[in-house]
């Protein structure tokens, strides 16, 4: 039976039992046991000018066990023209028999903080947010490209084919020995252990992949003689007049100025370093891109890709060069999340360059805003410019 | 407001019925967490009828598993703030 319990503020002598809670919450995720990372991320997290408005709280037993956490984390918003300060709750995990303490930890975080921004893909979290008053505003796009396909697990067909009568093993599937991890391991969300499958023959393989290069430089072409795109090492002041430009075109985003982008993304975060791409104009920036790879290069993730408004020449001419850079620096896949708005690329666009929709794993933007006015246009995921990097969903990413 | 302690825990039963049971009625002293007759989402929404109902506020440190693991308790709870 379990254990009375109180929900009650993190200690500095909590981090060691919110590590042991992490591996027992997420004991797929080979990065939990890397409890240095997650005092970095939280070291990091403290170094952002609205840390002081952060809160992190822990459900503990009496003899002082962990059995449940979760932090809020304040960013700034643009909201109907105004700035206003939201918290997303993030590193929430329970233990399995303290089921009620973990939604004890939600109620905090709702009672104390009075707007929410969160991006979730498990629907038990998106409902005990609900049940707080946070609206599912919709869902953010999710975009991939494949570039390699070494890492996949055969295609069931073929797998029929190739492999010979007798030698499966007794549930139809070959024996795990050896086998490779299908791509999708990303993410805490990834709540279940991927089903060992046979990878794909090495000659199949380089067939497969030599196709797609020559693919990519086929679609590629399609959007050749666009805006130039450049590599840049800062975010600079440009960055600022561009943010003002963007946030008069759309009714929410997340407060990305200068200063904001290099704390999201320069040295001391945890996605650094990450390459900044460019196209710049006459009147200033049109638009920028953040990527950067995970996984020992083979996850490519493109964290932040805004232009002005209706710029989709300047969207296509950024992912076009994304796509380049990830292909030269080895990726198997790329990965996009973000909102459709007039500050991104269109569908057809991505299509074009070889990407597909997933109607799966694709996160919930959830928002609750104490300002009725406000709480009426954040409520729409239509109405909001966002990407995965602008969040708490992608500061634990490795 | 509660005019009576059977007031509150017939209240409290009958909201259970209608959306946690399915019809069953419970006994006062019934353990509604420990037994899994009522998950801890369904407690946020008992709580919202408590405080509807009733006209109270249930504060943070009042939402454990003590003050809502029988009807009896709950009753306990909503008296001890109606009163």
């Amino acid at each position: 039976m379990a254990k009375k319990a109180k929900v009650r503020p993190f200690e500095e002598g909590d981090a060691r039992g919110a590590g042991e809670l992490r591996v027992r919450a997420f004991p797929y995720l080979p990065e939990v046991r890397e409890l240095d990372f997650y005092d970095t991320v939280y070291g990091w997290l403290g170094t952002h000018p609205l840390a002081g408005e952060m809160h992190r709280w822990v459900a503990a037993t009496e003899d002082g066990e962990i059995v449940g956490h979760l932090a809020a984390t304040p960013l700034s918003y643009r909201v109907n023209g105004r700035r206003v300060v939201a918290h997303s709750p993030g590193d929430y995990m329970g233990h399995p028999d303290y089921g009620f303490h973990a939604l004890m930890l939600m109620r905090k975080f709702f009672s104390t903080c009075e707007n929410c921004v969160s991006l979730d893909m498990v629907p038990e979290v998106i409902g005990v947010q609900s049940k707080f008053g946070a609206v599912d505003a919709g869902q953010l796009q999710y975009a991939a490209k494949l570039l390699n396909v070494s890492r996949l697990p055969m295609p069931a067909r073929m797998e029929r084919l190739l492999t010979p009568e007798g030698q499966s093993s007794p549930n139809g599937r070959p024996s795990p020995e050896g086998m490779e991890q299908p791509p999708e391991t990303e993410g805490r969300e990834g709540h279940q252990a991927p089903r060992p499958r046979a990878p794909i023959p090495g000659p199949v393989k380089g067939l497969l992949n030599g196709g797609l290069r020559l693919m990519d430089g086929a679609l590629g072409g399609a959007f050749a003689g666009g805006p130039k795109v450049e590599p840049v090492q800062h975010f600079d002041e440009s960055f600022d007049a561009f943010f003002e430009k963007v946030a008069a075109g759309v009714s929410c985003v997340v407060e990305k100025d200068a200063a904001f982008l290099r704390w999201r993304y320069g040295p001391g975060s945890p996605q650094w370093p990450v390459t900044v791409l460019v196209v710049r104009e006459a009147g200033g920036l049109a638009g920028y891109a953040v990527v950067r790879t995970v996984s020992d290069g083979q996850d490519g993730y493109v964290l932040d890709l805004v232009t002005l408004p209706g710029r989709r020449d300047v969207a296509r001419a950024l992912l076009r060069e994304s796509v380049r850079l990830f292909r030269e620096a080895g990726a198997h896949i790329i990965r996009y999340r973000f909102a459709d708005s007039p500050t991104g690329p269109r569908s057809s666009d991505l299509l074009r360059l070889g990407f597909f929709h997933r109607n799966d794993r694709r996160n919930t933007l959830m928002t609750k805003f104490a300002d009725g006015a406000q709480h009426e246009r954040a409520t729409s995921v239509a109405r909001w410019s966002y990407n995965i990097g602008d969040g708490e969903a992608t500061f634990w990413l490795r | 407001m509660v005019a009576s302690n059977g007031d509150a825990r017939a209240a409290i039963r009958g909201w259970l019925q209608e959306n946690v049971t399915g019809g069953r009625d419970v006994a006062n002293d019934e353990l509604l967490i420990e037994n899994g007759v009522m998950t801890s989402l369904q407690t946020v929404e008992l709580v919202t009828f408590l405080e509807d109902e009733f006209g109270i506020m249930v504060e943070d440190d009042e939402f454990d598993e003590e003050n809502f693991g029988s009807v009896d308790a709950i009753a306990t709870l909503v008296e001890g703030k109606a009163a």
